[in-house]
């Protein structure tokens, strides 16, 4: 160990070597340390390379906030990129890298970007890459890419799985600091149901650095013995390493747990999750968010070597860390002078406190040189302070050698969490800073966020607070008694506002992370944008992973100052998740590569894997969209051969996925008659009809067929695609439009493994396990019953209802003998070379029939378009869609109708999407005639056909046409037809 | 073709091996019944209960609510085509009674981590104290919609799709893994 490592540090355990490397050098520090006090303690102050101008970086805060020290750790698909070396904690073998340098941290070329500061400063993109226009594709948007960013994310999958989880609660407290855990404690002895989430690896917050005893006993036996009665409370759920990063409407606050990010590779359990991201449901909260120590403003406030003062203890208190061997404190606040007392206790030598307060209410007993109402100007070093130039009262100027600086501005209030849903902090002179609202419905803030000083004061205010969200939920709660806590008076400190010091020589930056200079915000104000929206904007102070943690308050001080108003009188920019940054895996959760999202398999499923079934998405489902055989390596042959089988012996295809709705009720003819455009009052017991819905405008919603299974049940069947949409739709018929009707709605989908049974000699095929006359006389087109099978030990649904136009029927049987009909189905069928078939054939054979899908049905199509105007009923009083649909607009027998078209020459080719265009025509869409919505090759017909929209269609059959392919920049000469070509007469069907 | 053998096919993967872990234990329900019964705009839970006793009183079962006027009908018994007719006709007008036992799967998750693994999925607080034995939901397990019902201490009967089945079984898979 260097000796930067010294006595104490309640947080390591020296007995746990862990071995890091960074840049490449080994090093090592202790278990308990985070990557930031390793590197501290192996005299490690330059750890990276600023965002713009590539300045030396340290590690200025010892928490979440840190804008400076983000490091690359890990590696491969473990790689996390701008990870706040103040939060990573240790492994053993953890590897880190500084980001932002080349070709190294210590000698960086992009350091050459400070010689042009004076060119970079707030705006300058916006000045500079605005001409010549052709600059900016080729050189500017490259160059701009190139210097985005910080670190840089990995292209490998991260192996680590991700999870997502509830968590409820009677009381959620944020933050485990004295506050918090007084809090906890109450409510816990209370008996409530509370969850304690704090950031840190340990609870503890303030506690963690605290030196001094607290009532007599030392800190870290008071924080041993809350937490030990913590874990005893079995009501009381104790989060770490857990940020809530977000408030939500009705009390839901987010939050992201590091299960193992802090474990080395070969202890990591893979089925644990790396990150797990919390949604938890708080019926009150306690915000025990602490308070963020500002940085003053100076020139060369960013050198390595400078720090927060209370960092400065965190790190000598709870790791062990000297910050320096001489060190000076640049406060403007009572509680750094602790910092100095607690440096020289460990032997610091602690060269000066330079208090811009000229009668500083202080009783300071330490060795350190006070210098009242001076600030610190400057400093200087390369890539570590050297030294500081003190200002004082009298305008001499002082350099003073240090080679740590502890800088306190005031404590700033975390109140992201009491701002998220809409509230606005409230400046407060008294606290130099900016209050949690007024109004936090449901959440208390105590402690640091109210504005409360010390541990004491923070735990009493916890206590309180818990007692007082308590009484909301009608809970009686007694504040815990805690240790050093009486009922006299809070303390007091007395912060003198010093935003930036004006007497600054350097370069003075406000934000660390995005390099912008107090001479950025003075020029964005005389440029106009003082508001403080557009001030963030165009210098981009407060931007990027820190948000402006340790900056926006100085920038607010900065542009009230300059415009003579209050930081009050300016306001914050908007506060808004998240408060820290959350990675992509925790936001994705286990939903990545085929969890992506479920998976719906029919209940063939297996049935048509084992048949060879080549499967195809289509919404979450798994269709088997065509079965190779035989050495079929082309999708064409086995859909060819398929459509082929159908058509001249009988094939076997799953429908299980169409919608399907039972429909009860008294009413329910009614129901159906009014949401169809056709009949279907009088629909028989034991008959099929189609039917067509409308929506409200008149246009073709969705169509399928229903059935009549018995008095007052139908069984509706729904095109995949729409099969909830449509179930939703009835239901708000049934629901809202119509509540006087007796009818009552259930989705069947999953109940029923369907079959569509296709072909000339599927009736032969369903007689065999079929125990009823099938003959046409017996079973007629549109019958729908339920029928025996397998000889009494089957119940199933016959319906003989046909897509392809042919001879078929769909037979229905409950979805978990699907697998074993489905080859009962295939062994009957062998005889007459039956075949399964899929979703492609069966688009083929519907075209070939001149059946519309959704293709057509494509929400800009009337029944009329589609042929199929002599349906809508004109004797019902009323259906839905009846009155939109006799708009002028859809009567116009100019309309895009359904149309069959053909090429004229049979070996040509068209697609679909195509435009019609009138031969001779300027190829053009002015001159568009309609368009291609289906096509396929028919292996019927032996060339390709398809069915289109197109102007007056039904009138111009054999018309010749322009078939324009615009993005294929062909055409292809064609010819309208009916849009059936097999049987156009229906013979098929009624065989 | 009048002897071929039918069987009923679970659709959860492992439909016969329970994904078992020290804290964790996770069974596919392969009998019983799910019946879907939609009430009149007059009916109500207590009126359901009353028919059932009275109609079959010889299935037993749980009567769960899955929306205003419509319950499930859960039972382990196995149900005739014969008997489920029977009691179709007898509920009817007041109640009509959809069978779902195949496309509503049932599968309990037990064990000392059952709500943890549940939490992992849903958003309803199954704490002992404010999900009783017997409460049911109608919610989602990740983005696959299910009904939780407590059916003892620590053990809760999930219904889904049937379509969903697998999807659900390899989320439960995961979401248990780290208890294994």
């Amino acid at each position: 160990m260097t000796s930067f490592r010294i006595d104490g540090g309640t947080l390591i355990d020296r007995n746990d070597v862990r071995r890091f490397s960074f840049n490449g050098e080994a090093l090592s520090g202790f278990g308990g340390d985070t990557v930031a006090s390793a590197l501290l303690a192996n005299g490690r102050q330059l750890v990276g390379r600023s965002f713009k101008y590539h300045r030396p970086r340290g590690i200025l805060t010892a928490g979440a906030a840190e804008p400076n020290a983000l490091l690359t750790i890990g590696r491969d698909g473990r790689r996390d990129p701008n990870t706040r070396a103040t939060m990573a904690e240790l492994f053993d073998g953890l590897e880190a890298r500084s980001q932002n340098c080349w070709p190294n941290v210590k000698f960086d070329i992009g350091a050459a970007n400070g010689l042009l500061g004076p060119l970079l400063g707030a705006g300058f993109y916006y000045k500079t890459f605005m001409w010549p226009a052709a600059f900016w594709e080729k050189f500017y948007e490259p160059l701009i890419r190139k210097a985005a960013g910080l670190g840089r994310a990995s292209y490998d999958p991260d192996p680590g799985y991700y999870e997502k989880c509830w968590a409820h609660c009677d009381l959620l407290v944020i933050g485990a600091g004295p506050a918090g855990l007084a809090a906890a404690l109450t409510a816990g002895r209370a008996g409530a149901r509370v969850i304690i989430a704090d950031e840190g690896a340990q609870l503890g917050g303030g506690l963690l650095a605290e030196g001094s005893p607290i009532g007599g006993k030392p800190a870290d036996a008071v924080l041993a013995d809350i937490v030990g009665e913590l874990h005893a409370l079995p009501n009381v759920e104790i989060k770490k390493r857990t940020t809530v990063f977000a408030a939500y409407d009705d009390q839901v606050f987010a939050a992201v747990e590091r299960v193992q990010k802090h474990l080395p590779e070969g202890e990591i359990n893979p089925h644990r999750a790396m990150e797990r991201l919390w949604r938890i449901v708080a019926r009150q909260v306690v915000l025990a968010t602490g308070a963020e120590e500002r940085p003053i403003v100076f020139g060369g406030n960013d050198r390595p070597g400078v720090m927060m003062a209370g960092a400065m203890r965190t790190y000598l208190n709870a790791y062990g860390v000297a910050p320096g061997k001489r060190v000076a404190l640049f406060a403007n606040n009572n509680q750094a002078y602790q910092t100095a007392m607690d440096l020289e206790a460990r032997g610091i030598d602690v060269a000066a406190i330079i208090d811009p307060r000229t009668c500083p209410n202080i009783r300071y007993e330490g060795k350190a040189r006070m210098i009242a109402g001076a600030m610190v100007r400057d400093t200087a070093g390369r890539k570590a302070i050297k030294s500081i130039t003190v200002r004082h009262d009298d305008g001499r100027d002082e350099v003073i050698a240090v080679d740590a600086l502890g800088v306190s501005g005031g404590y700033s209030p975390i109140v992201h969490l009491a701002c998220h849903r809409g509230g606005k902090p409230v400046w407060s002179d008294e606290h130099v800073g900016f209050m949690p609202p007024e109004n936090t419905d449901g959440m208390t803030p105590c402690g640091a966020v109210a504005g409360k000083i010390g541990i004491v004061d923070c735990f009493a205010a916890g206590g309180a607070a818990a007692v007082k969200a308590l009484a909301e939920l009608g809970v009686m709660g007694e504040a815990a008694t805690l240790p050093g806590v009486t009922q006299g008076d809070a303390t007091v400190d007395h912060v003198q506002p010093v935003w930036s010091v004006s007497s600054t020589k350097g370069k003075a930056f406000v934000d660390f992370q995005n390099d912008v200079a107090v001479s950025d915000i003075t020029l964005a104000m005389r440029e106009g944008y003082d508001h403080v929206e557009l001030a963030k904007r165009y210098t981009t102070n407060g931007m990027a992973t820190d948000q402006g943690k340790t900056s926006n308050v100085n920038a607010i001080g900065i542009l009230a100052e300059n415009k003579g108003a209050s930081p009050g009188e300016i306001g914050t920019t908007t506060f808004r998740p998240f408060y820290t940054p959350v990675s992509f895996g925790a936001l994705v959760g286990a939903s990545k590569g085929m969890e992506f999202q479920p998976v719906r398999k029919s209940p063939l499923h297996g049935w048509a894997e084992r048949n060879g079934a080549k499967f195809v998405e289509t919404g979450l489902w798994y269709r088997s969209s065509w079965f190779p055989k035989n050495g079929e390596t082309f999708w064409r042959d086995s859909v060819d051969r398929e459509v082929n089988t159908v058509r001249t012996k009988v094939g076997i295809c799953d429908v299980s996925t169409l919608g399907k709705v039972e429909i009860f009720g008294a009413d329910a003819a009614e129901f159906l008659n009014r949401v169809y455009c056709n009949a279907f009052l009088k629909l028989p017991i034991g008959k099929a009809r189609y039917g067509i819905m409308l929506r409200e405008d008149g246009f073709v919603y969705d169509d399928g067929t229903t059935s009549c299974l018995g008095e007052n049940h139908y069984f509706m069947t729904t095109t995949t695609a729409l099969a909830a949409g449509v179930l939703t739709h009835l239901e708000f018929c049934a629901q809202v439009l119509w509540p006087e009707l007796d009818v009552r709605l259930a989705s069947a989908t999953d109940q029923w493994a369907q079959m569509a049974i296709a072909g000339p000699k599927s009736r032969d095929v369903l007689s065999k396990i079929i125990d009823e006359d099938l003959s046409n006389e017996a079973f007629p087109f549109l019958a729908a019953r339920e029928v025996s099978m397998f000889g009494g030990r089957l119940k199933g649904r016959l319906f003989r209802i046909s897509f392809s136009g042919e001879l078929a029927y769909e037979i229905a049987v409950p979805a978990g003998y699907g697998d074993s009909v489905a080859d009962a189905i295939m062994t009957a069928g062998e005889e007459f070379g039956i075949a399964p078939y899929g979703t492609e054939a069966l688009g083929v054979m519907r075209i070939e029939k001149g059946h519309v899908t959704h293709a057509e049905i494509n929400g800009t199509v009337t029944p009329a378009d589609l042929g199929m105007g002599k349906m809508v009923s004109a004797k019902k009083d009323d259906f839905i869609g009846r009155v939109m649909n006799l708009r002028e607009g859809l009567v116009d027998p100019n309309r895009p109708s359904l149309v069959g078209i053909k090429p004229k020459s049979a070996s040509d080719k068209f697609a679909t999407g195509s435009h019609i265009l009138n031969p001779g025509d300027a190829v053009s869409l002015a001159n568009d005639q309609g368009y291609v919505t289906s096509m396929c090759h028919s292996p019927t017909l032996g060339h390709a056909i398809g069915l289109a929209l197109v102007k007056n269609g039904p009138s111009r059959h054999g018309e010749e046409v322009v078939i324009w392919n615009g993005l294929a920049g062909t055409t292809v000469t064609g010819i309208l037809c009916d849009p059936a070509f097999v049987d156009p007469e229906n013979e098929k069907l009624h065989a | 073709m009048r002897d071929y053998p039918l069987n009923n096919r679970c659709a959860f993967p492992h439909p016969d091996a329970s994904g078992a872990g020290a804290s964790i234990n996770l069974v596919p329900v392969k009998d019983g019944f799910v019946f879907h019964v939609l009430g009149d705009a007059k009916t109500d839970e207590e009126a359901l209960k009353q028919a059932i006793a009275k109609i079959a009183p010889e299935l037993g079962g749980d009567v769960r609510k899955a929306s205003p006027g419509q319950w499930f009908w859960v039972g382990s018994v196995d149900v005739s085509d014969g008997r489920l007719a029977e009691i179709q006709a007898a509920l009817s007008g007041q109640f009509a009674l959809v069978d779902q036992t195949h496309g509503r799967l049932r599968i309990v998750l037990s064990g000392t981590s059952s709500r943890t693994v549940l939490a992992k999925g849903t958003m309803v607080d199954l704490s002992a104290d404010q999900y009783a034995i017997g409460q049911s939901a109608m919610t989602q397990i990740g983005h696959i919609g299910a009904m939780i019902t407590r059916i003892e201490d620590d053990s809760f009967e999930l219904i889904v799709l049937r379509s969903f089945a697998g999807s659900l079984w390899d989320e439960l898979q995961h979401m248990a893994a780290e208890f294994h």
